[in-house]
This record gives structure tokens, C-alpha cells and sequence, in this order.
């Protein structure tokens, strides 16, 4: 097929098309934008200097950049904030799918082979991700040069110094760097003006490989999608997996805790191993854990399905048990982001309940010695807010896949429903039956990702002293049932949100199309 | 003549700028069939809309028994619906997750049966209309006429008064279409159930008592009765 051909088909299509192309574009801009960030992020790069100190960027307002050794966290967590964005585009990838993939079976009758089919699509999605990408790399350097608003002004330095520093202007407080040609490290104490770094731009390399890997990633990844549809000259047909999932996460679960208990006892015996090591097998329980709590979705959700489908009465639940049995892993594919999100505000949980004993202690300690008001933790509980900050954003990004997916199922099935409707049934009914489909498993799973998140971080809990006492550190139910309210709370709004196009996917004129 | 169960007076309904009914009146008896037919764009499925209470008319009044149905609220039109009348349409009416009995179970789980009672009662209207097969299957796994008697069966369950079927043959071959109407037809006569049958097809309109030809948004004046009485 000629280029231009693949291009004019890929751009053909319905309302549907345009709002999968829409969400795939935007969703592309918020990748581009976050792995922006974290290459800008490690643009900041080792500074000169012979003493560990040295390496220290002073000039930035937030410990979280300053210390070279928290640096490699941040563009982590950057990193991790990509993976709710992919997940929200591979959602993307299904609005509107039966008509794409109705428009799939017509290429085929017109002559075109399984391959064509899957490249149009494929195409299609990365065209969209590559406008989505140019636009947010546009933003991203838009909004840097904005923030970045230093002044450059001439400054003799004594010589054989050089470098990039930093200080107030007579003006106020602003950043100004002194263009001096080389670097120096000493002597001048650099005021912690700069929240963001503003100061560097990410490397050319890594903008490149932005630009042109996210389209690429998101392409592939519809190519991949795709081979679940089997698009044949006589229809489409989707291969779901349905079946009773089996006792996965239950091994999952043990395997993760043997390796976690393995790793923990080494410790504790003061077994050094290597760093890379311990950091890959912390990683394996992570995504052992996240596997797990993902297949106990689909778990719960067969379960669910089964017993809501053998004594339901009422027709929501009738409704949601049937569609909970006809495809129990569904549900499982829409959470994993939410889910990994739960499991990390977990972790954070615990972790915050830590630090805020030890300044609890400290500032008690403080307070005797004479010094009261002093002891406050200005490092660590800071740190936790921008890490809740940054767990609130991959949860609120995992939302909008949760929502993407409402739609796309109301879309989906809106003739049957208006249907329903025609005959009396009240619409309220069948929006029931998608919040009891969606809430009903989701929320002891979230419960089970929120404990298994602070089952992780408890064992560093125990036996934790302070100032050579120990000290239980308690349970903070709380803050967990907090996270677990916010995580169901912001699901049911997301539902709730989709419901609203209930309304308009019930209407008469869906009873006439043919 | 029966007493008149459902009727229409002076309706008229545009979508936006297009008209769609100008002016139709029209009474159906108690037990009466009656095919609306006319040529595409008439305003059929219009008139089926606004006689079933899915679309108020912007005037004119439509009766049902003793009340008046164009201005009551949606939720009341909605209950009405659900207690005394019944639809079909051209396809994909069926949950696709559902099998047959519990298709056909919906409305009468809706009005508070019990679960037993419910299926029960499925099963037999499924197997009065020769598809008892189709019970335990998946929309997905019937044939278009199967779907269609099922669908059938779901509209007669809760034993309504009046059912409304717009093209309900459409979208099968005639064999098929044959058995949908008969089926339909009998049952109607049995239990002196209404039904208006809206058509393109004059041998569709056959298996009706009486003929309401549209023409551009209303009753031609040439509406006569057929044959196809008992
Ligand atoms: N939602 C709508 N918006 C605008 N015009 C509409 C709409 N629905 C129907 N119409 C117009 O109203 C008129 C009557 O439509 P209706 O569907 O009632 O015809 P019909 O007799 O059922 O036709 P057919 O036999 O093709 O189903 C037509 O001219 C149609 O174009
Ligand atoms: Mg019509």
C-alpha cells in the first residue's frame, strides 16, 4: 500500500475515531511532556567539584534537585508517571473501536490484506501520537522558557574559576547566572532560588528520542493490540479471554512474599549484597506484587460475576454479574494503573507515618533540651507531600482510563441499551449495573493493593529506634482508609462521569441507524 | 367493535425544520392489528414513536385507555412502557451477555418478580414460540430469527396490551420473517393483545386486520381494510 494511501485512510473516519485519535494525541503530549521533565530532571548532571558537597546544585529551592543522590529518585518517579499515561493511551487504542473495526472488515472485502489492516490502524495511532507529541514538547518548551525567567548578567570572576552560579538580583530574589565561560564550585554560596530546573534543558539526544519513540511506542503498541482482533472479510471478531482465571495471584503473592522474606533476613543477618542486585530483586517484588493484585482483579471480578449472576433479582445486578462472567479479565486490564497507583500510596502511607514519629520524637527531644519549636522535619515529610503529589497525578491520569473505558463500553453497546430503554427499562437501571460492574471488584482489590503496598513497607517499621529506644511504630488506619476512599471515591466519580453520556447513547435516533 | 384502546389526534412532529407527521389521526381497537405502511421517510417510525410514549409530539394528543400519554412525564411514559406496552425492533435488541431466558426474564426481574418465577415464566413464552432451544444460549449464538423470536418472546412477556414492532421482519429472509410474524400474529389473537406494525413490505402488511397508509407525514385518505382476518 503507497503512503499516501495508508495516510488518507488512516485519517478517514467517524465522530468515535476522532475522539480515540483526540485521547491518543493528548495522551502522547502528557508522555512526551513527563519524560521531558525527567530528562531535564537528569540534565542537571553531575556539577563539578572534588567533595561530595561540591556536587550539591545549591541553587535549587527543593532538596528533591539539590542533593545529587535523591536526583535519580525523581526522574524515577517521573518515569513511573509515564506508565498511567501509556496505560491511558492504550485505552485509547479501544474508543471507538467497533466502528474502526467494522471500517477494518469493509478494507478487507475491498481487497486488503490482515497486514494492511493492522498498518492503517497502526498508522493512524502513530500520526496521532506524533501531533500529540510535537504539541506537548512545544508546551513543555513553552512553559520552560517561561518559568525560566533569569536575567544574564556579566560578572568578573577571579581567574581560574569558572562555571555557571547563582544569586539574588539587587531586584529581588531572582536567579541570575553569570556567563563566565568556566565553572567554579567555591566561594560563592549560591542562594536556593530555583524550584524547577529551568536552568539546564534536557539533553538533544533525549529530545530526539522523545519525539520520535513515543509515536513509534504508541504505533507498535496498536499493532500489538490488534492481533486480539481477528479482522476478516465477513466481520470482526475480538478474541476475549474469558474462562475462570486461575489461583495466579495466590502463587504471585507467596512467590513475592518468599523473595521480600529472602531479602529481608539477608539483611538483617548483615549480608552485603551488591546494590544493582538488591535493586532488581526490590523491583521483581514489586512487579510480582502488582501482577498479583492485577489477576485478583480478575479474580474477584469472575467470583462476583458468578454469584451476582446465579441469585441476583435485581436487573442491575443480573446485568452486571453477566458481563462481570462474560469477560472477568476486563476489569483487570481497566485497573492495573489505579491499582498500581493504591499499592504505592501503600508504601507512602507507612513510610509518612515513620517520619512523622521521628519528628514527633525530635522535636519532644528538642523541646527538653530547651529548644522548643525546633526539630521539624524539613526534609523528609516535604518529600512524602511531592511523592503523594506525584502518587495523586498517576491516579487521577489512571481515572481517565477508567472513564475512557466507561465510554467506550457505553458506545459500545448503545443500541442494546436504547433498546432497553425503548421498552421501559430506566436508564438508571443500566448505569447501576456499570457502577456495581466497576466498583463491586474494584474496591476490595484496592483494598488488597493499599495493604499489600504497606505490607511492604512494614517490615522497615519494626524494630525502628529513635535516639537508641525503640519505638512501635504504629498502624496508620487513617491514612490507609483515606487512600482507599480516595482511590474508590475517584473511581465512582469517574463512572459517575461516563454515565452521563448514558443519556445520549439511549436516544431514539440509536434505534434507527442500521 | 372492541372499545378503542389507543389513539392519535392531530399529530404533528418535525426534527428540527423537517416535518415528519403533519396531522395524523388515528384509532386502534382493543385486539386490533394494524400495519402503517408507506414509503421511506414517511414518517412510520415516527408515529410508532410518538404512539409508544418514546417521543412527545410537538402537538396533537395521543390516548391510551383513559389517559392522555403526550404530556406525562418520561418516568410515567417510561412505567407504561414497561407494564403495558411492548416493543420490537429491527435487530440487536438482546443483551449480548445474556442468555435467551434471562433476556426474556428482564422485564417481568424489573416489576419485582422473584428470580424462579421469572425464568419460569421465560422458558414457557420461549417455548410457546418454538425456540425453548435458545434459552440457554448467547444472543451471540442464535440465528438472526432465533434473536428475533426471542426478542419477541421479551416484548410478550409481561402480557401487554399493545406491541409496537417497527420493521421487526427487516433484517431476516422471509422464511424467517414468516415465522416471526405468525408466531406474533397468533399469540395476539389468543390473548386479544394490540399490536401496530410498522412496514415497508405489502406482504408484511397482509398479516394485519387494517392498513394505515402514510404519505408525506399523513393518514392517506385511501386507508383501506385488508384481508388477513380470521
Ligand atoms: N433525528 C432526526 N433528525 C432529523 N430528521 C429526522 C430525524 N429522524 C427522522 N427524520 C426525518 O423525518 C422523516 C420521517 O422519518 P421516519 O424515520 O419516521 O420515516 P420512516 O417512514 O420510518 O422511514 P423508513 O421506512 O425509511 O424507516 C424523514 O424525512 C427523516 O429524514
Ligand atoms: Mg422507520
Amino acid at each position: 500500500m503507497r503512503a499516501g494511501t495508508l495516510v488518507r485512510l488512516a485519517c478517514a473516519g467517524t465522530r468515535a475515531d476522532r475522539a480515540r485519535v483526540t485521547v491518543t494525541a493528548l495522551s502522547a503530549a502528557l508522555a512526551a511532556a513527563v519524560l521531558l521533565a525527567a530528562a531535564n530532571v537528569a540534565a542537571i548532571g553531575p556539577l563539578g567539584g572534588r567533595s561530595d558537597s561540591d556536587r550539591w546544585a545549591r541553587h535549587y529551592a527543593t532538596e528533591l534537585l539539590r542533593e545529587p543522590g535523591l536526583r535519580p529518585g525523581v526522574i524515577l518517579a517521573l518515569l513511573l508517571l509515564a506508565v498511567p499515561v501509556l496505560a491511558l493511551a492504550g485505552q485509547a487504542v479501544r474508543l471507538g473501536a467497533p466502528e474502526r473495526d467494522r471500517r477494518l472488515a469493509g478494507l478487507r472485502l475491498a481487497g486488503a490484506t490482515p497486514g494492511d489492516v493492522t498498518r492503517v490502524a497502526a498508522a493512524e495511532a502513530g500520526l496521532a501520537a506524533a501531533v500529540g507529541t510535537l504539541l506537548g514538547a512545544a508546551a513543555y518548551g513553552v512553559a520552560h522558557a517561561t518559568v525560566d525567567a533569569r536575567a544574564e548578567v556579566t560578572y568578573l570572576l577571579p581567574p581560574g574559576v569558572a562555571g555557571t552560579v547563582w544569586a539574588t538580583t539587587p531586584s529581588g530574589g531572582r536567579p541570575v547566572t553569570i556567563v563566565a565561560g568556566e565553572v567554579v564550585t567555591a566561594g560563592f554560596p549560591p542562594p536556593e532560588v530555583l524550584w524547577l530546573p529551568t536552568d539546564v534543558w534536557p539533553a538533544w539526544w533525549a529530545v530526539c528520542a522523545v519525539v520520535v519513540g513515543v509515536p513509534l511506542v504508541a504505533s507498535a503498541a496498536t499493532a500489538l493490540l490488534l492481533r486480539r482482533v481477528a479482522a476478516s472479510p465477513w466481520g470482526v471478531r475480538r478474541r476475549t479471554r474469558t474462562g475462570r482465571p486461575r489461583h495466579w495471584p495466590v502463587a504471585g503473592l507467596l512467590g513475592a512474599v518468599a523473595l521480600f522474606g529472602g531479602l529481608l533476613s539477608l539483611a538483617r543477618r548483615g549480608a552485603v549484597l551488591p546494590e544493582w542486585l538488591v535493586l532488581g530483586l526490590a523491583l521483581a517484588v514489586l512487579l510480582l506484587v502488582v501482577a498479583s493484585v492485577v489477576s485478583a482483579a480478575a479474580v474477584v471480578s469472575y467470583q462476583l460475576g458468578r454469584w451476582w449472576s446465579r441469585w441476583a433479582r435485581r436487573p442491575a445486578v443480573l446485568l452486571a454479574g453477566r458481563r462481570l462472567l462474560a469477560d472477568p479479565w476486563a476489569n483487570s486490564r481497566t485497573f492495573t494503573a489505579l491499582l498500581a497507583a493504591g499499592l504505592v500510596a501503600g508504601i507512602s502511607v507507612g513510610q509518612r507515618e515513620l517520619f512523622l514519629l521521628r519528628e514527633r520524637a525530635e522535636m519532644a527531644d528538642a523541646a527538653a533540651q530547651g529548644s522548643p519549636g525546633s526539630g521539624r522535619d524539613t526534609f523528609y515529610l516535604p518529600s512524602m507531600d511531592l511523592v503523594d503529589t506525584t502518587i495523586g497525578i498517576g491516579a487521577a491520569i489512571a481515572l481517565a482510563g477508567l472513564l475512557v473505558a466507561v465510554v467506550e463500553d457505553l458506545v459500545t453497546r448503545r443500541r442494546a441499551h436504547a433498546c432497553l430503554v425503548a421498552s421501559g427499562v430506566p436508564a438508571r437501571v443500566l448505569g447501576a449495573s456499570v457502577l456495581l460492574r466497576t466498583l463491586g471488584p474494584l474496591t476490595p482489590v484496592v483494598v488488597l493493593a493499599v495493604a499489600a503496598g504497606f505490607g511492604l513497607q512494614r517490615p522497615f517499621a519494626s524494630g525502628y529506634d529513635i535516639n537508641g529506644h525503640a519505638v512501635a511504630v504504629p498502624v496508620p488506619w487513617w491514612g490507609l482508609a483515606t487512600a482507599v476512599a480516595l482511590l474508590v471515591g475517584g473511581a465512582a466519580a469517574a463512572v459517575g462521569a461516563g454515565l452521563v453520556l448514558l443519556r445520549r447513547t439511549t436516544g431514539l435516533h440509536e434505534l434507527r441507524v442500521g | 367493535m372492541n372499545p378503542t384502546l389507543l389513539s392519535a389526534r392531530a399529530l404533528h412532529h418535525s426534527y428540527g425544520h423537517t416535518p415528519a407527521l403533519r396531522g395524523v389521526d388515528l384509532d386502534i381497537a382493543q385486539g386490533e392489528i394494524v400495519a402503517v405502511t408507506g414509503p421511506s421517510g414517511c414518517g412510520k417510525s415516527t408515529l410508532l414513536h410518538c404512539l409508544a410514549g418514546l417521543i412527545r409530539p410537538d402537538s396533537g394528543q395521543v390516548r391510551y385507555r383513559d389517559t392522555r400519554l403526550d404530556d406525562r412525564s418520561e418516568a410515567a411514559r417510561s412505567r407504561l412502557r414497561r407494564t403495558e406496552f411492548g416493543v420490537l425492533f429491527q435487530f440487536g435488541q438482546l443483551v449480548a451477555e445474556l442468555p435467551g431466558a434471562e433476556n426474556v426474564a428482564l422485564p417481568l426481574l424489573l416489576a419485582g418478580a422473584s428470580r424462579r418465577s421469572a425464568a419460569a415464566a421465560a422458558r414457557s413464552w420461549l417455548e410457546r414460540l418454538g425456540v425453548a432451544a435458545a434459552a440457554d444460549r448467547l444472543p451471540g449464538e442464535m440465528s438472526g430469527g432465533e434473536q428475533q423470536r426471542c426478542a419477541l418472546a421479551r416484548a410478550l412477556v409481561t402480557d401487554p396490551a399493545v406491541v409496537f414492532a417497527d420493521e421487526p421482519t427487516g433484517a431476516l429472509d422471509s422464511l424467517a420473517g414468516e415465522k416471526v410474524l405468525t408466531e406474533l400474529v397468533r399469540i395476539a389473537r389468543e390473548r386479544g393483545t394490540a399490536v401496530v406494525l410498522v412496514t415497508h413490505d405489502s406482504q408484511v402488511a397482509a398479516y394485519a386486520g387494517r392498513e394505515i397508509a402514510l404519505r408525506d407525514g399523513a393518514a392517506d385518505p385511501l386507508t383501506l381494510p385488508v384481508g388477513g382476518a380470521a
